[in-house]
């Protein structure tokens, strides 16, 4: 994808939206009609040609491992802080002794890996005495949904020298959990990220700056992932908290993998112990409605009743009866657990407690 | 108002202009205008948001199509304080068991589907009312620009803070006048949600819409692609009573065929009009010109193209009134008709003559069928049909073009011309075609006869003879034709077009056996080999429209007999090209292939009833051939293997059973 276009036309096409934005009695922040300032340089960003100037120099082409059964051999990296530090994703692009760094100026660096936090999948590389300017260690900002975002990285491996990165214009969609995950690299970390209406995630972004309008840093370009749910491909970015925890981490020697991800329960409850017979399991998607309720059962004390549907355990959300087993396999049998059934047209929930 | 409102615009704009401290040149983005434009989009979202909600769906079939069918949350748009929400259907194809509705305040709420819109693909729901509630305010369309800003909004990640994707309006009146196009992120996770413009007022309801080029499934794949479509609230909110009222609403049908192809030529002529439809009802006739459309008489509004016709009867609905202007003759007649869901179940007539068409437009029947409507009325070879009922024959309006939209359970009267001169009304009761074993007596045809049906074969070439490749364009397939050495550009040859089973073919193997019939019965076979040597792809039904128009172009070819076939394996890609294509095929033969359960056609239509001949053991064409006759196609079926392309010998073997059958179903193609 290219950069917008920009022309006259654009120009008077967003008149409107300043007047309206005037007009609404909503206070403009103070920066709106002031030159934005960029803390880290003290230069004055104006226009967006500018920023893309200086964030340029901040983002790095990274080569490494990789180029057979479909997985790539390159990605991107952002400079962080004045000593060479580069974050990135952790992939098997960085499983070889040096790592290959192209500066924007084209520069060839090699670059050792100084640690990886596993949990967030994020990898810390760093450049000796290469005198690259990165964004401040100490960087702070983050956006609301809605906010334009500039998204920059050598998305497919384009850029091999001293051309620019590509830089992809849009708003943060959504700020939400990264849940369910499926695609071509899986992903650990389930946190929060920007969900982005920009097609950001294509092979070798992922480790990819995004910045504000200010060019202030706001995250890491994430992998290639489809949505679970939806079954979308998601255009996203880890947030920066996350990216800076994982670098601390990974300088204070203290990453591990946590396996707590990983829940089993030696003893979960079963639907025979509670004394819930569903209807048979027929369906690709069988509905979770109760067939009988035993007497004197856990179910029957809970006030569980015959043709119950069953929508949620703990606010889990069941689709099937087979998730509902799933989920109840990882409720240890002590404990008690909230049930959201449907009586017909009523919503009720229900507390089960063994 | 507005005027004032637009110099505050202007003023503004030049205030923030003149604030800005470097100069302007037009080359740069300004990122202080990209921020004042953000605060002016994030206000008109934050302000929308509210009427947002949360759809979850529990249980239900997964796989709709071979397409998952979203299992997530995914958005609505509340409607009224009462409970009213606006959905998209996408997301009811799997028949969840249950449905809720999350508000803004995080409030989970059971919701009842009450009814649904298929032709704009909107689906309502009922939740129990409460003051917490906000309906979305409709945005004035009369105020809408293509390329103004718009916002689609949805609730699948978040249920307080709506997601936003920020776009342009690209287009309206899509999809025959029925939805707006934007070039927002649209996907399963905001249809359902609104389209905002920058004030926050609701442009439509954000859902898939069929644009009639792609079949169902194929549709939800539109993500991604630059292209996203909402219906506009106003006509969801028009609607909303019928809806309420637990009433599903469908596109209006009307019955009426339009002359010729191009949908952008100018002049709408009738080409007839289906028995029973509401078209008829109201009286339209073949050769009517439309020339206005409109919901009422009163709002007529002139229609230069077919594709003008289709903008005005998109948006009406079934039950709905439609009103056309014709000029008949001398006169101009509005007729207005009620439009239907479904068209009553049309059925071929069939009276068993063969004809040829002569210089005056009259019919001369060349054979009567023994046993025929035909026989029965004693009508002979050598009479002409002179009259269709009381219409007379045209070179616009001929005998063959008109038969079809006869309702064969009517009795017909034809004027014929005896071979002495005489005139006299003969009156038929024609029959569905038969679908039986029909031998077709020999009979001579005349040369030079039947000029009218053939298609702009160019005379001064004097094309190839006996095996003849065909020209297809730079891909694995191949494909050649065996046209009889008898041919001539002066009769017209039926065409039998072959998807071979998927591997290797062999032309002398074709020709063998087919070489006979095609000089007997003025027939030319073309068999199309597959690219890969173990099975089809679909998109190799392009080879087959290619095949048919190189030999439309190059031969004379007789309308009435252009068979597509599929021999196993290229069964479906028969089926599928007959079903796209129906002016190009007239018959479909499927030698012992299977068909999917899953796979149906569309009800036939006067002049879009291809014939059917299906031979093969395996257990889904019962049922399928079950399906083709319900939606009224006359469909001959036997249970049986054609064995002789295998055959070691294959010329020895042309007394097999099928082989004859499918031969002389093809000879009776010419009959109507």
């Amino acid at each position: 994808m290219k950069p917008y276009p920009y022309s006259h036309l654009s120009v008077y096409v967003i008149a409107p939206a300043i007047a309206l934005t005037l007009s609404f009695a909503v206070a403009l922040p103070a920066s709106g009609a002031k030159p934005v300032a960029d803390q880290s340089a003290g230069s004055v960003l104006t226009t967006q040609e500018q920023l893309v100037d200086q964030v340029q120099e901040r983002v790095v082409k990274l080569f490494g491992a990789g180029g057979a059964r479909g997985l790539e051999s390159y990605q991107s990296g952002v400079l962080v802080g004045n000593e060479g530090y580069i974050v990135t994703s952790w992939t098997t692009v960085l499983d070889v002794a040096k790592v290959r760094v192209v500066a924007f100026d084209g520069r060839r660096l090699d670059a050792a890996v100084v640690g990886v936090d596993p949990a967030n999948e994020i990898a810390l590389l760093k450049v000796d005495d290469a005198g690259l300017t990165g964004f401040p260690m100490d960087s702070k900002a983050a956006p609301s949904v809605g906010q334009r975002v500039f998204g920059v990285s050598n998305l497919f491996g384009i850029a091999t020298g001293d051309e620019y990165c590509s830089v992809q214009k849009g708003v943060v969609m959504a700020i939400a959990p990264l849940t369910q995950r499926r695609g071509k690299t899986k992903s650990l970390y389930q946190g929060k990220v920007y969900v982005l209406d920009v097609m950001t995630n294509n092979p070798g972004a992922s480790g990819g700056a995004l910045v504000n309008l200010r060019g202030e840093w706001l995250g890491l370009l994430g992998k290639e992932i489809r949505d679970e749910q939806s079954g979308i491909w998601l255009n996203y970015a880890l947030p920066l908290e996350v990216v800076q925890a994982s670098m601390d981490r990974i300088l204070k020697g203290t990453a591990t993998l946590d396996l707590e991800t990983v829940k089993s329960v030696e003893k979960p409850h079963r639907l025979s112990d509670l004394g819930l017979t569903l209807i048979p399991d027929v369906l690709p998607k069988t509905p979770a409605f109760v067939d009988q309720v035993r007497g004197g059962s856990v179910a029957a004390q809970a006030g569980l009743q015959t043709n119950d549907l069953i929508l949620l355990v703990n606010d889990q959300r069941i689709d099937s009866r087979k998730s509902l087993e799933k989920i109840l396999s990882t409720i240890n049998r002590a404990d008690s657990f909230q049930l959201l059934v449907q009586r017909g047209q009523e919503l009720i929930r229900i507390q089960v407690r063994p | 108002m507005q005027h004032q409102s637009h110099c505050k615009a202007w003023l503004a704009l030049f205030t923030l202009l003149v604030s800005l401290s470097t100069p302007l040149t037009v080359s740069s983005q300004q990122i202080p205008l990209d921020i004042a434009e953000e605060t002016a989009m994030q206000a008109a979202a934050n302000w929308a948001q509210g009427s947002v909600v949360q759809i979850e769906t529990f249980g239900g079939m997964e796989i709709v199509n071979k397409q998952a069918v979203a299992p997530g949350p995914s958005t609505g748009t509340v409607l009224s304080k009462e409970g009213w929400i606006a959905a998209s259907n996408f997301l009811f194809k799997g028949q969840p068991a249950s449905i809720t509705v999350i508000l803004p305040n995080e409030e989970r709420k059971a919701a009842k589907l009450v009814a649904r819109d298929f032709s704009r693909e909107i689906a309502i729901l009922k939740i129990d009312g409460d003051e917490s509630l906000r309906p979305a305010i409709p945005s004035d369309p009369a105020a809408w620009r293509v390329g103004q800003w718009t916002i689609a909004l949805g609730k699948s990640f978040d249920v307080r803070t709506a997601s936003r994707s920020l776009g342009i309006l690209s287009a309206k009146g899509r999809i025959w006048d029925k939805a707006i196009q934007t070039d927002c992120k649209i996907s399963p996770q905001n249809y359902g949600g609104p389209l905002i413009d920058l004030y926050g007022k609701t442009m439509g309801i954000l859902t898939t819409i069929n644009p009639g080029i792609v079949t169902e499934g194929e549709v939800e794949q539109w993500y991604d692609s630059g292209i996203g479509f909402a219906i506009p609230l106003a006509d969801i909110l028009e609607r909303l009573p019928i809806l309420q009222s637990g009433q599903d609403i469908h596109p209006g049908k009307a019955g009426f065929r339009v002359r010729g192809r191009d949908e952008f030529a100018e002049g709408i002529v009738l080409g007839g009009v289906s028995p029973g439809s509401p078209a008829a009802k109201a009286g339209l006739k073949a050769g009517d010109q439309v020339v206005r459309a409109g919901r009422s008489e009163s709002t007529l509004k002139p229609v230069a193209t077919h594709s003008n016709l289709k903008h005005a009867m998109g948006p009406i609905d079934a039950g709905q009134t439609f009103v056309l202007e014709v000029i008949r003759g001398s006169q101009t007649i509005q007729l207005p008709m009620s439009l239907v869901k479904e068209l009553p179940a049309y059925r071929e007539p069939y009276l068993g003559i063969i004809t040829a068409k002569r210089p005056d437009a009259s019919e001369e029947i060349l054979l009567v069928l023994k046993d025929s409507p035909a026989s029965l009325a004693g009508l002979k070879a050598g009479d002409r049909i002179t009259r269709f009922s009381k219409e007379s024959l045209t070179n616009e309006s001929s005998f063959e073009q008109q038969l079809p939209f006869w309702d064969y359970r009517e009795p017909l009267p034809l004027q014929i011309r005896k071979a002495d001169g005489a005139e006299q009304t003969v009156t038929l009761q024609p029959t569905v075609r038969p679908v039986g074993d029909v031998t077709v007596q020999s009979f001579t045809f005349p040369v030079g006869k039947k000029e009218e049906s053939k298609e702009g074969a160019d005379e001064a070439k004097s094309p190839a003879k006996g095996t003849v490749q065909i020209p297809i364009g730079d891909v694995k397939n191949k494909a050649f034709a065996i046209v009889p050495t008898t041919y001539s550009p002066e009769v017209p040859h039926g065409l039998l077009v072959v998807y071979a089973d998927a591997g290797p073919q062999d032309a002398k193997t074709w020709s063998d056996l087919w070489e006979r019939f095609g000089l007997e019965n003025r027939w030319i076979v073309a068999v199309i080999q597959s690219a890969d040597e173990q099975s089809w792809s679909f998109e190799e039904v392009e080879i087959g429209t290619r095949v048919r128009s190189y030999l439309g172009t190059n031969y004379s070819i007789d309308k009435r007999r252009t068979c597509a076939a599929g021999i196993a394996s290229g069964g479906v890609l028969a089926l599928v090209t007959v079903a796209q294509f129906p002016d190009d095929f007239n018959a479909l033969w499927l030698s012992d292939s299977k068909i999917g359960g899953r796979v149906r056609l569309a009800s036939a239509e006067p002049g879009k009833s291809p014939k059917f001949f299906i031979n093969g053991t395996d257990d889904s064409l019962s049922g399928f051939v079950e399906r083709i006759t319900e939606a009224g196609y006359a469909a001959s079926y036997y249970k049986e293997t054609w064995s002789t392309l295998k055959s070691p010998d294959a010329a020895n073997a042309q007394d097999s059973q099928i082989f004859s059958k499918v031969q002389r179903f093809l000879q009776h193609l010419e009959a109507l």
